[in-house]
């Protein structure tokens, strides 16, 4: 990072200079012409659609990655480098949230008592969702406070660090909060420097970098963003799209609060216009039924379908939700009431499964999965009795309460497992302003080792991809287009697992088989592909002003098997409702120590399949005749990705930050 | 599978040893007229059944061999001729070379004389001997070399007519029409480019490089069928006029005049040939294309143009039964349609085409050859058929009647079903004995002996049940999502074990001392005439896989190889499985809303349509040998039961439930005696019943039980089959998994993993000569120790780190 500054510095200006933004556009509009023109003659000229196999996989990877390139480049065009902030105005009110499920009360205790001290009048609550009695215990003795869950939240969903915060949201006032991992050490000015933002009252947001301190020379685990706390999140201020990255930020409580409410009234909407229709299911199949011949039932029935369809009118009306739901359910009770139980041993049955179902549904589902278990009941062969019992069912689990969830409202989005992301897309959607603020106002400690590495990664690439189906923030019409393509990038980014695989391929296939995927002479390639390739870099380099992003680069290509896992198992989540497998990311490491190789199989497959590949090709060169550019282009290709790849080598077998060893160097 | 890769086999008779000579005078070719011979599928067809068709036996029959002769060809032949011989037939034999005809010796030539020498001698015949027929085309393993192939008739021919003077040496290549076959002039040898322009195409002489001379040829063929398909797409034409002279005359200049070049009156004429018709295409109807050729034939003979056309030998065979990757071909003239056999046998009897007998029959005498046994009819067949059923009919009371004693009942986990892991056992010990295709007295029980039947039917309906007993409970505690990922997972592990699994193969197939061809080819020998007519052609399995080892590699063959088009086929069930795979969650889907007779309803829709229509839905291999529409049918019908077997099982012990089993097992006993008269045999050592008449029996399989289309006869088999097993299992289960399951089970539990690694057992058979020779016995000892090896592998866990289970 360009400014791991000491905190003496009484102001930073980040702002970025006219001249830097117009090179930077120059280069922009240059990469997108030159760009243009080679996706465009790959497209419509040279595709070998004999081998259509690998042809159309490598277009498509390419494509993406200009779209990539692109979106890159619309975030760069108005990069926004703040100047300093106005000084923190006085007599605010603040909570110092520290969340932690089961990291050591050590590192807890070392965080908190850092952010007991941060200079501006605060109170400081560690949110243990361990409810562990020691940390407790030893915050209380350091005169801070303690949160744990509550008694509302067992047996429901506990939503993960978004329900931790949720709950002591609850609990606390403060005007403003500011949120802390329990490994990030906040420093004492960090709110001095970040509360005069919000003089403005649409900012709803801070975020500031999160910057590592243990971290080895040359940062084997790629554990710096330096791109994204940095180009990457001044270019999203620029388009007010800067979002909120789960720790060194502080939120406005009134903003997170209107999140909650407005997302609680449209779910509670959305579930119970589901359930009506469900219910309207329910009585006209119940109509088909013979016992509905007799004329009392069929009046019982029409009275209870009319309702139905009433309470469906007036909510299209804008009516009050707990009314439409207490009227129906007063009618279909009447309802019920006027027909006599014929057969009442035949009923038993089918109640006790109407019981179960509806049961079960808001013992262990999200009320919002209602339609579910009606659909459920709507295959079911129900005598009218039942059918309006089993609506009666429906219509008490969907009472406005709630009851599925430990709090009404959730404040914190609880779609995916970074409702950090998720909860700054439905602030900017609702008019709210972010700020990125870029100093380095807490020190970090990132994963030590490639296993937690890798855990925290297919978490954030999971939880983004979970937003991107569940929320797609292309329809999100609250936020403005360029709002939306900056969050779209982020997940457009998650993508690359899949070109990376055709990347690694399509070297290997021309190499062993032979069979190439562009059909063109190779002066024709070159010339389109090199100077498109050349400005794209200088893009990179220009933006990245002069910090390394070759470790970002190798670990976005490397890590493919992760974003693969995250995009599949993100679709299942969201589709089948399967879940994630979400786990913590522990934050001390882990006792086994030694190479951890079982961790990157796949790319140790790649990396063998490449070496092979080459040897074969050489054979080809030598023995079948094989083309010699081709074979040039395609070895060089082969040896770029080992070259990437060949960063998990040392990953694999870093052994964990050693402050001596690099205070020595 | 089961029918079709029997090897060569033929009808157990009477082995006679005595019997009277012919008269040395007797000529063994007509002087007016022509005889009219046959070929027949003598895997299921016999000389007294075609006999009984046309009324009398043809004058002479053509029976493969291969060479050097097994033991298996020795007593095939054997029987050959006792068959012709009874019959007062002359019989043709083919001889298919087995190995390079470079390698083929003097002393080969020596030893199969002896045999022949021995065999035909008893029998008192005259016979030909026709030297690797169609050594001009380009699908036989010893075509288009033809200085070998002259090379390697002389050495044949010099021994026959110094020892063996019975027999005379018949020439006999392709129409040339056609030539050189698709062959390319991959190899240009000079003598193949005949007018010598640097091309090895169809302006070259097709016939007169093969001809080894006349001093060594004593009769000449000529392979001339009325096939207008060019092996490329079937289409059914009529001939047209005078198209059968034009052809052999060379008259129409398609090809030159084989008649003038070759035939002469110290070498007459044998025509080999059949009328191309294909149910399955378009065009013209059975009756006229076939009796527009036979007349055509019949004038010929009748003419005095062709004087010396002696003998026109048809293929009479009916090919319903698929083959792989090749459409179904009817060349028969007596096995289709009646009214083609009936107009062809009105003809017949003022035609100038002469049938049998033609010589003083030789009755059989049973004696010392004798297998006894071999197909019981009459008082000992109903005795035997009578007793299984009686057996049943006790083992049924014995379990009904006896209520308190649940001794020998099943009682097992709940979690994992004994019973279905021992029929999975059961069904996969069959596909492996089979798929080696070992001749060996398993062969006796796996090849449908508990009814009409094979092991994969078996297999694909039980892996349903497995499927559908695995995943009820998943569907209800996990959801649908659950069964999608999970099911999804395993049709992923399937298709690349698939993908595995035959690029292994075709590596192995490559290795000099291992006999790829079992497992890279599969040899269409059964079931006869397919094709350009080649009976016993093979098919290469891995026809485009050899572009892969070009450069560059043809993009397309990568697609072939992706999407299972090759492979061996043994194997090729496994992409079935994988399609099904990858839909059976819809199929849970459904039965989990209860919707169980819809998914029947719709499965039974798409069987009947795959049934009728034949309607081919993916390029796969396994399309060929499992059609998707048809084979879902068996797989669904599995989920279903599998699905609510706890309710079906319940149903079965109500009153009516009981009535209906009885029933169930009443037609699969009915089913099994009946399958037990299949003429069919595997082996010398297999026995069967002759209780129904062969040709009813095949009439009957052929309308209602060929396997390919699964068709309604033994679909219901299939079904009633499983029910009585399950049953049986149920209520006698201590003694047979005292028995048997020690051995079933553990396999049973591991089909996937046993299935794969029986390829390569196959493999291994299939490269040791010993194995190659069809000695029963030994094979039946190699087919224990390939079962028993496969139960330690899998009790010993043997690389089940790397191989899917």
């Amino acid at each position: 990072m360009t400014d791991r500054s000491n905190d003496a510095a009484p102001e930073v200006d980040t702002r970025i200079s006219v001249v830097r933004l117009r090179v930077m556009r120059t280069v922009v509009v240059l990469t997108l012409v030159l760009g243009l023109n080679y996706i465009f003659w790959r497209w419509g000229f040279s595709l070998n659609w004999d081998a259509w196999w690998i042809a159309v996989p490598l277009i498509v990877a390419e494509t993406y990655s200009f779209i990539d390139v692109c979106l890159f480049g619309m975030m760069m065009w108005r990069a926004r480098g703040r100047p300093a902030p106005p000084p923190a105005p006085a007599g605010l009110t603040v909570d110092v949230f520290i969340a932690t499920y089961n990291e050591p009360v050590d590192l807890v205790m070392r965080t908190a008592t850092a952010a007991a001290r941060i200079r501006y009048p605060h109170r400081t609550w560690i949110l243990d969702d361990g409810s562990r009695q020691e940390m407790r215990e030893r915050a209380e003795a350091a005169g801070i406070g303690y949160i744990s869950r509550g008694a509302e939240w067992i047996d429901r969903p506990r939503h993960a660090k978004a329900g931790n915060i949720n709950n002591a949201l609850q609990a606390t006032d403060g005007e403003f909060i500011l949120i802390l991992d329990a490994d990030m050490v906040p420093r004492p000015q960090i709110l001095d420097r970040t509360l005069g933002y919000f003089d403005d009252p649409k900012v709803a947001l801070v975020q500031t970098p999160q910057i590592f301190s243990n971290v080895a020379t040359g940062d084997p685990l790629g554990s710096q963003a330096p791109l994204f706390y940095g180009p990457i999140q001044q270019g999203k201020d620029g388009w007010n799209a800067a979002f909120f990255c789960g720790s060194n930020a502080i939120l406005r409580r009134d903003a997170l609060m209107q999140v909650g409410l407005v997302g609680y009234v449209r779910e509670l909407d959305r579930s119970v216009a589901g359930a009506l229709r469900a219910a309207g299911r329910v009585i006209r199949k119940a109509r088909a039924h013979p016992a509905a011949a007799d004329p009392a039932v069929a009046s019982a029935l029409e009275h209870v379908n009319q309702a139905v369809d009433e309470a469906q009118e007036r909510l299209r009306e804008r009516a009050p939700l707990a009314e439409v739901t207490y009227d129906l359910h007063r009618r279909v009770d009447e309802a019920t009431r006027s027909i006599v139980a014929s057969d009442v041993a035949g009923i038993e049955s089918d109640l006790r499964e109407i019981e179960a179902l509806a049961g079960s549904s808001a013992a262990n589902r999200s009320p919002f999965d209602v339609q579910e278990a009606v659909s459920a009941l709507a295959t079911r062969e129900l005598s009218p009795l039942n059918a309006l019992e089993a609506v009666q069912a429906v219509l008490r689990t969907i009472g406005v309460e709630r009851s599925g969830e430990a709090q009404p409202v959730m404040p914190l989005a609880t779609i995916s497992v970074t409702e950090d992301m998720a909860t700054s897309m439905r602030m900017h959607g609702m008019g709210w302003k972010s700020v990125y603020h870029h100093e380095l106002l807490a020190d970090g400690l990132a994963p030590e080792d490639l296993g937690t590495m890798l855990t925290q990664r297919l978490r954030w690439a999971q939880g983004t991809m979970q937003v991107f189906l569940r929320e797609n923030p292309l329809v999100q019409w609250g936020m403005s287009l360029p709002q939306r393509l900056m969050y779209f990038s982020t997940m457009w980014s998650y993508l690359s697992g899949y070109a990376a695989v055709v990347y690694f391929a399509a070297p290997i296939v021309f190499l062993v088989l032979g069979i190439l995927p562009v059909h063109a002479y190779a002066f024709e390639f070159f010339v389109r592909f090199i100077p498109f390739m050349i400005v794209n870099q200088l893009l990179f380099l220009i933006a990245a002003r002069g910090a390394s992003t070759w470790r970002g680069q190798q670990y976005s290509l490397a890590l493919f098997p992760v974003w693969l896992k995250a995009c599949s198992t993100a679709f299942t989540n969201v589709v089948l409702r399967i879940p994630l497998g979400f786990a913590v990311t522990p934050k001390t490491r882990p006792t086994t120590s030694g190479p951890q190789w079982h961790l990157i199989k796949p790319q140790l497959t790649v990396m063998t399949l490449l070496v092979l590949a080459m040897a074969v090709g050489v054979y080809r060169l030598i023995v079948d005749g094989a083309e010699p550019v081709g074979t040039g282009v395609n070895i060089a290709w082969a040896v770029y990705d080992l070259i990437v790849l060949s960063v998990l080598f040392r990953a694999a077998t870093y052994r964990g930050y050693d402050r001596a060893e690099e205070e020595g160097r | 599978m089961l029918a079709a890769c029997a090897a060569v086999c033929a009808i157990v008779l009477s082995l006679g040893t005595s019997g009277a000579h012919a008269d040395e005078g007797e000529t063994d070719l007509p002087d007016v007229g022509a005889y009219f011979g046959s070929i027949l599928d003598w895997s299921s067809d016999t000389v007294a059944d075609q006999s009984e068709r046309l009324g009398a036996p043809s004058a002479m029959y053509q029976h493969e061999a291969g060479y050097p002769l097994t033991s298996a060809d020795r007593d095939y032949l054997a029987q050959f001729f006792v068959q012709t011989a009874a019959a007062g037939s002359v019989p043709i034999v083919a001889l298919r070379p087995t190995t390079d005809l470079a390698e083929l010796g003097r002393e080969d030539a020596e030893d199969l004389v002896a045999s022949l020498a021995e065999i035909a001698k008893p029998t008192g015949a005259r016979f030909w001997l026709s030297f690797a027929p169609g050594m001009n085309t380009s699908w036989v393993a010893w075509g288009q070399q033809p200085a070998e192939y002259r090379a390697a008739f002389a050495t044949v021919a010099d021994v026959v007519h110094d020892r063996l003077p019975e027999a005379g040496m018949l020439w006999s290549p392709f129409w040339g029409g056609d030539y050189p076959f698709g062959a390319t002039a991959g190899a240009l040898s000079a003598e193949l480019d005949t007018n010598s322009d640097g091309v090895f195409d169809g302006a070259d002489d097709p016939y007169t490089p093969y001809y080894p001379g006349d001093e060594l040829v004593d009769a000449v063929g000529l392979a001339l069928y009325q096939d207008t398909t060019g092996g490329g797409e079937p289409a059914n034409a009529v001939p047209q006029t005078d198209e059968f002279v034009s052809r052999l005359t060379g008259a129409d200049g398609t090809a030159p005049d084989f008649y003038g070049s070759f035939v002469s009156a110290q070498r007459p004429l044998i025509i080999e040939t059949g009328a191309f018709y294909s149910p399955a295409a378009g065009g013209a109807d059975e009756l006229e294309i076939k009796r527009t050729w036979w007349r055509q034939i019949d004038a010929a003979v009748h003419s005095s143009a062709l004087p010396e056309l002696k003998a026109v030998v048809w293929r009479d065979t009916s090919t319903t039964r698929g083959a792989v990757g090749e459409t179904v071909i009817d060349w028969s003239i007596s096995l289709g349609a009646p009214d083609v056999r009936r107009a062809f046998m009105s003809d017949l009897a003022s035609s100038d085409l002469v049938l049998g007998p033609v010589r003083e029959p030789v009755a059989s005498t049973s004696a010392d050859g004798d297998r006894a046994g071999a197909r019981w009819d009459g008082l000992g067949g109903w005795a035997v058929a009578a007793g299984a059923v009686a057996l049943i009919g006790l083992l049924v009371a014995f379990a009904l009647r006896r209520r308190g004693g649940r001794a020998l009942h099943y009682e097992g986990a709940s979690s994992r079903d004994g019973r279905i892991d021992l029929l999975r056992g059961l069904a996969i010990v069959f596909v492996v004995i089979n798929h080696v295709g070992l001749v060996s007295l398993f062969q006796n029980v796996t090849q449908e002996f508990f009814g009409i039947v094979s092991g994969a039917e078996l297999f694909v309906l039980l892996s349903g049940a497995v499927l559908g007993i695995v995943y009820r409970p998943k569907l209800v505690s996990g959801g649908i999502g659950e069964v999608v990922v999970r099911t999804g997972q395993r049709a992923w592990k399937l298709y690349y074990t698939a993908l595995a699994v035959v690029v292994l193969v075709f590596f192995l197939s490559l290795v000099p001392f291992l006999n790829g061809a079992t497992v890279t080819t599969f040899t269409d020998q059964g079931t006869g005439a397919a094709g350009q007519g080649a009976a016993g052609r093979v098919y290469d399995l891995y026809a485009t896989a050899d572009q892969l080892l070009q450069y560059p590699v043809n993009p397309q063959s990568v697609v072939d190889f992706l999407l299972l088009r090759m492979g061996p086929w043994q194997f090729n069930v496994m992409g079935l499985y994988v399609v099904l795979l990858v839909l059976s969650p819809l199929v849970l889907w459904a039965l989990g809303r209860r919707w169980w007779s819809w998914v029947l309803g719709a499965s039974l829709a798409l069987y009947t349509i795959g049934l009728v229509w034949h309607v081919r839905l993916l390029p796969s291999q396994f399309e060929d040998s499992f059609p998707l529409l048809v084979w879902q049918c068996l797989f669904v019908v599995g989920m279903t039961a599998g699905f609510y077997r706890r309710e079906i099982v319940a149903w079965f012990a109500t009153r009516w439930g009981r009535v209906a089993l009885c029933v169930v097992i009443a037609l699969a006993a009915a089913l099994m005696v009946l399958s037990w008269n299949n003429p069919y045999t595997s082996s010398s050592l297999d026995v069967r019943l002759a209780l129904v008449p062969d040709n009813a029996f095949r009439e009957l399989y052929g309308a209602l039980f060929e396997r390919t289309y699964l068709e309604p006869g033994r679909l219901v088999n299939v079904f009633v089959l499983v029910v009585a097993l399950y049953a049986l299992l149920s209520a006698y289960w201590r003694p047979i998994e005292r028995a048997v399951g020690w051995l079933l089970i553990p396999l049973g539990q591991a089909t996937l993993y046993v299935f794969i690694m029986h390829v390569f057992f196959a493999l291994i058979a299939g490269s040791i000569p010993l194995l190659r020779e069809g000695h029963v016995w030994i094979n039946t000892v190699a087919n224990l120790i390939i079962v028993l090896t496969l139960w330690v592998m899998v009790k010993t866990r043997f690389l089940f780190r790397l191989v899917p289970r």
